[in-house]
């Protein structure tokens, strides 16, 4: 048994064919800033709100991977809050499968399930099987169903034969896990995911990721929100992902696309010379810019970084150059823009995007 | 329903692995019993003619005044808490977001309480019937009837005391105030009529605090239960005090529900519903 099928909820009947997973318009949430008596007199005047979320617009369609990318204090939390209806936008609206957040929450709640950064939100005293089956009731699931559903989950995240252990003893993997099954256990059309490998080893948060690849993503398959801060997650899992700062919409695109368009074209080149002539002249040349020369290793061969206008082709005759010029060369890569560079080049450049995306 | 039967269950099950705690606060309560014995036998001659309008029994006047107190306390106690622990432990916003209604959670968070102190009362009467306490036990169904109504009413005021838990994270002295200033004023053990009395024989002491017995609940529910277990009254002669307590029940849930219904969308609004 596999996730397809406890991902693939009856259809809502309301919801038409071409009706996105979700659309968010014009989502705004800012909460007041609480200050204390001093703070307040002395800082009269200035904005005493934060905004959370502003103006965000875009859509996210069925079976989709969606990954929400931005540094600490984005807005990414209080973007999945407002779409598991525990927080209210203040403006704009959002709606699930056409069910406003709003005006229709139970519907929502029934679409939506939310699994938290942390492992709270778990009886810890109590069984995984307990903490699931009070769950199944209150997701009014019925019926003997019930049983073989949990059974299901369980074994989808691999705590078969564990089930009946309590919480409190699990590892914080298995918590995780524990957490994914509780939100697949109501056959959700949207799973939100806030950061869940954020309190994995780096093993358990591989064999998450192989998890959510090979049995939550794909087509037929729940359609998924995943905020998350790895590079790994971004790239492999995501088919788009959105940079959120400050609250507001920067980019939105498939990862790798949004990769190349801000890369800027940098090459690190393994050389023998990193003195030769060779280099002097691809410089007065305009071939490459910016050339900086790291370290020689134990080997005798010198880490070069430069700046390779033109793209691939220009990177091809930098290449044949320095070796028709004499330069041994014994590794020349792009180097790839980290999660961190990606989102500090795009907040750097990006003006918000405010048209639905 | 179904969700609050599951809650109540979670609730219990989480209680049934504290087996020691659970263990001993049945036995300090049956053990309490008996310095209530002698306590109530030794003050008997006195207080017997306070109380002859309501069995004249001291003894069975302090059982049935710690039984109203034990379920007073749970009432306007078991929500803030049930509503502080939901918060801390991070289950309160996951089950908000389920589609269970909220009278259906509420109901499921506070039940197991309600339920368990209630089964306190009973190893209270079992105790107190080892030892003499006579009752009238054809009774016991309208006075539990009374006590449902004591319950109810309370509950809205633990109902006020949650939200301000949902919107502020504290309640200040308002439970403390309720519980203590009900048992003070509405008679769990000693009569409040001597508070009026005694207000009346210092003539420093304003008029206002002998009539504070008057506009506590408790007060109506006791004297009600007092005459139908120890008294025998028939119901007629306790309508009265029924009928006033149905007033306090109604006014009390209803401020209740719209104090929480407010602190609910007040938290939605301000995003606080799952900070701790």
């Amino acid at each position: 048994m596999t996730v397809a099928a406890l991902t693939s909820g009856a259809l809502d009947a309301t919801a038409t064919p071409a009706e996105p997973a979700l659309r968010l318009r014009h989502l705004s949430k800012r909460f007041h800033v609480r200050r204390g008596l001093i703070a307040t007199l002395r800082r009269s005047g200035r904005d005493g709100w934060v905004h959370a979320v502003q103006d965000v617009s875009c859509d996210v369609q069925p079976g989709e991977f969606f990954g929400l990318l931005g540094p600490n204090g984005a807005g990414k939390t209080t973007l999945f809050k407002m779409l598991a209806t525990l927080t209210s936008p203040d403006e704009g609206t959002a709606t699930v499968y056409g069910a406003d957040v709003m005006r229709q929450p139970r519907e929502v709640r029934r679409m939506v399930a939310p699994v938290a950064a942390d492992e709270r939100g778990l009886h810890w005293r109590l069984s995984a099987l307990e903490n699931l089956r009070l769950f199944a009731t209150l997701y009014d699931l019925r019926g003997e169903a019930v049983g073989e559903r949990i059974d299901e989950v369980l074994s989808v995240v691999g705590l078969k034969g564990a089930e009946r252990r309590v919480v409190g003893t699990y590892s914080s993997g298995m918590r995780q896990r524990l957490l994914i099954a509780r939100a697949l256990l109501i056959r959700p059309r949207v799973l939100l995911l806030d950061e869940p490998t954020r309190s994995l080893d780096p093993v358990s948060a591989r064999d998450f990721r192989n998890f959510l690849r090979d049995e939550v993503v794909g087509p037929g398959k729940c359609t998924v929100v995943m905020a998350t801060h790895s590079a790994e997650e971004a790239l492999e899992l995501c088919d788009r992902v959105a940079v959120l700062h400050k609250g507001r919409l920067l980019a939105v695109g498939a990862a790798r696309a949004l990769e190349r368009e801000y890369s800027d074209e940098r090459y690190r080149i393994r050389a023998r010379d990193a003195a030769h002539r060779g280099w002097r002249i691809l410089e007065s040349e305009g071939l490459i810019e910016r050339r900086s020369v790291g370290e020689v290793d134990a080997d005798g061969w010198t880490s070069v970084e430069c700046h390779v206008p033109g793209g691939r082709d220009a990177a091809a005759h930098v290449l044949a150059s320095l070796i028709d010029a004499g330069v041994g060369v014994a590794g020349f890569d792009r180097v790839e823009l980290s999660l961190a560079d990606l989102i500090e080049r795009i907040v750097a450049s990006r003006e918000p995007v405010t048209a639905g995306a | 329903m179904r969700s609050a039967l599951a809650l109540i269950r979670v609730s219990f099950l989480t209680a049934a692995s504290y087996r020691f705690a659970m263990f001993v606060s049945v036995a300090s309560l049956a053990l309490q019993i008996v310095p209530t014995y002698f306590i109530g036998r030794t003050l008997d001659p006195f207080m017997a003619p306070a109380i002859r309008g309501e069995g004249g029994d001291f003894f069975g006047f302090l059982v049935v005044g710690t039984i109203a107190y034990l379920l007073l306390a749970a009432s306007v106690d078991a929500l803030p808490r049930a509503l502080e622990r939901g918060i801390s432990t991070g289950t309160l916003e996951l089950i908000f977001s389920t589609p269970s209604s909220t009278g259906s959670l509420l109901v499921g968070l506070t039940g197991y309480e309600l339920l368990w102190t209630a089964t306190r009362c009973l190893v209270v009467l079992a105790a107190a019937a080892a030892f003499g306490f006579h009752a009238h036990w054809s009774r016991v169904p309208e006075a539990a009837a009374i006590l449902a109504l004591v319950v109810a009413t309370y509950f809205g005021v633990g109902m006020i005391a949650g939200a301000m838990i949902i919107a502020f994270r504290r309640t200040g002295a308002l439970q403390t105030v309720v519980i203590v200033g009900s048992a003070m004023f509405g008679g769990v053990t000693y009569p409040p009529a001597l508070v009026t009395q005694a207000v009346s024989r210092y003539s420093n002491a304003p008029d206002w605090i002998g009539r504070l017995v008057e506009i506590v609940p408790l007060t109506y529910g006791l004297r009600a239960v007092r005459k139908i277990t120890i008294d025998d009254a028939p119901l007629r002669a306790v309508l009265a005090d029924v009928g006033t307590l149905a007033l306090f029940c109604f006014a009390f849930l209803s401020v209740g529900s719209l104090a929480i219904s407010y602190a609910l969308r007040r938290a939605r609004a301000e995003g606080t519903l799952s900070q701790y």
